[in-house]
């Protein structure tokens, strides 16, 4: 019973490598950095009552954030070939400086930190923290 | 005649992997429908990990209370043919309510978001399966029929034939089946359940027969001018197996610790989805409110409303 179990198993998990591997070599495994144009595609559909003034980009094409200027921002990060967005307020949020990158942790167990790195960084830090 | 059940799950599996590449094939040659290898990869190891996580105790305990309700049922159904088709579709209407039911109520929609949690639609996607709610769910809707007289094993069989059917409904290849969208659950009507556009929310819980939405009012129907945009209302930023199979239950976890009172603790628990004591959180039904206003306000924009006529 529990031979077979193992068998089936790692049958399984080689037929599941096959599968991903198939899709890997026919579709390419990375997705596009994050543009203005997707961000903001993505922003109207998920919260299409947030406006963006400002945004920031991170340099490495990961993230972008975004502030409609009224205390509320939006944070939209690059998830395979798709986003991911969530929108908060300025205190829902642990926003932190290192070097010239902004990390950002929002305490939701779905949302991972999110680091960006671009040279005005720690102005939307200060945002951020409301100063 | 005797009707005999055989492990329709075993045959199927190859006809799975097998099927997952030829639509692979067919999405890339065709360039219709999508395919992201780490989406893949999570959504095929959830399916491997919930055919392993009843055998930690879940199916024991279904096994036991679906055998002590036989032994107390309230009549000798036959193990025939019509029996089997009556049992099917009884089932079908058990998952249409408990389909429902995991949208609109938490504690369920923390074990059925893992389905809903791929931003992609494709047959790898029907594999995406929780690994918690194995037992509650099968133990609330399906003993019933159990203790009015139906086989254990036939009732494990018509619900295992309901879900191998629901496999093939997850592809963007297949469009519109003609009159056969009247009665079934198709491609099409399922890519509406899978969106989170607000017009399609909560819509086409079927399993099998679309007729129950139709009769119970939560059918919608797939538009040419709006493409289903998949996954859910606050999608995961991630692919991680564990935080897509527990980020729901860990939520719920977090806001029963940080309740004020009983009635924000059941809330939580047991409200619909996106329920917060203040209203500061959405609800689907606030997504859709949200929709129709700001529809509104911008069809209003488009066209002032024209001067009274004089009577």
């Amino acid at each position: 019973m529990t031979g077979n179990l193992l068998l089936d198993s790692l049958i399984s998990l080689g037929a599941i490598a096959v599968m991903v591997g198939f899709v890997w070599r026919l579709f390419g495994g990375s997705g596009e950095p994050v543009s203005e144009g997707a961000a903001r595609d993505r922003l109207a559909f998920d919260e299409p009552d947030f406006h963006p003034a400002e945004w920031l980009f991170d340099a490495d094409g990961y993230a972008a954030l975004a502030t409609d200027g009224a205390g509320e921002f939006a944070i939209i990060i690059r998830k395979g070939d798709d986003l991911a967005t969530r929108r908060f307020a300025a205190d829902r949020v642990d926003a932190k400086m290192s070097a010239e990158t902004l990390v950002l942790r929002f305490g939701d167990p779905g949302f991972p930190p999110v680091r960006l790195r671009a040279p005005d960084a720690a102005d939307w830090a200060q945002k951020l923290r409301g100063l | 005649m005797e009707f005999n059940y055989p492990n329709i799950i075993a045959w199927a599996v190859p006809a799975f992997a097998i099927l997952v590449l030829i639509e692979v094939f067919a999405a890339r040659m065709l360039k219709r429908g999508r395919y992201e290898a780490r989406d893949s990869a999570a959504s095929l190891f959830m399916g491997f990990g919930s055919e392993i996580a009843p055998l930690l105790g879940g199916a024991a305990i279904v096994g036991a209370v679906f055998f002590a309700a036989y032994e107390f049922r309230l009549f000798d159904i036959p193990n025939t043919w019509w029996a089997v088709l009556i049992c099917f579709v009884l089932d079908d209407l058990r998952y249409y309510w408990w389909h429902r039911i995991s949208h609109e109520r938490r504690w369920f929609w923390a074990s059925h978001i893992v389905h809903h949690s791929s931003q992609h639609y494709n047959l790898t996607t029907a594999l995406r399966q929780t690994w918690t709610g194995q037992i509650l769910g099968p133990i609330l809707f399906k003993t019933p029929r159990v203790f009015l007289g139906f086989h254990p094993l036939m009732v494990l069989f018509v619900g295992a034939i309901n879900l191998l059917y629901q496999f093939w409904i997850h592809t963007e290849l297949i469009n519109r089946l003609g009159p056969f969208e009247w009665v079934f659950n198709t491609p099409s009507h399922h890519r509406v359940h899978h969106a989170t556009n607000p017009r399609y929310l909560d819509a086409n819980y079927a399993g099998t027969l679309i007729i129950w939405d139709r009769m119970f009012g939560t059918f919608t129907p797939e538009r040419d001018d709006e493409k289903p945009r998949y996954g859910i209302v606050k999608n995961l930023g991630t692919f991680n197996p564990l935080i897509i199979s527990f980020h729901e239950w860990i939520g719920i976890a977090k806001d029963v610790f940080s309740a004020k009172s009983l009635r924000d603790v059941i809330g939580y628990t047991f409200g619909p989805p996106g329920w917060s004591p203040d209203g500061s959180r959405m609800t689907s039904q606030m997504i859709k409110d949200r929709w129709r206003k700001i529809a509104r306000e911008e069809q209003e924009t488009r066209e002032p409303q024209a001067p009274i006529a004089a009577e």
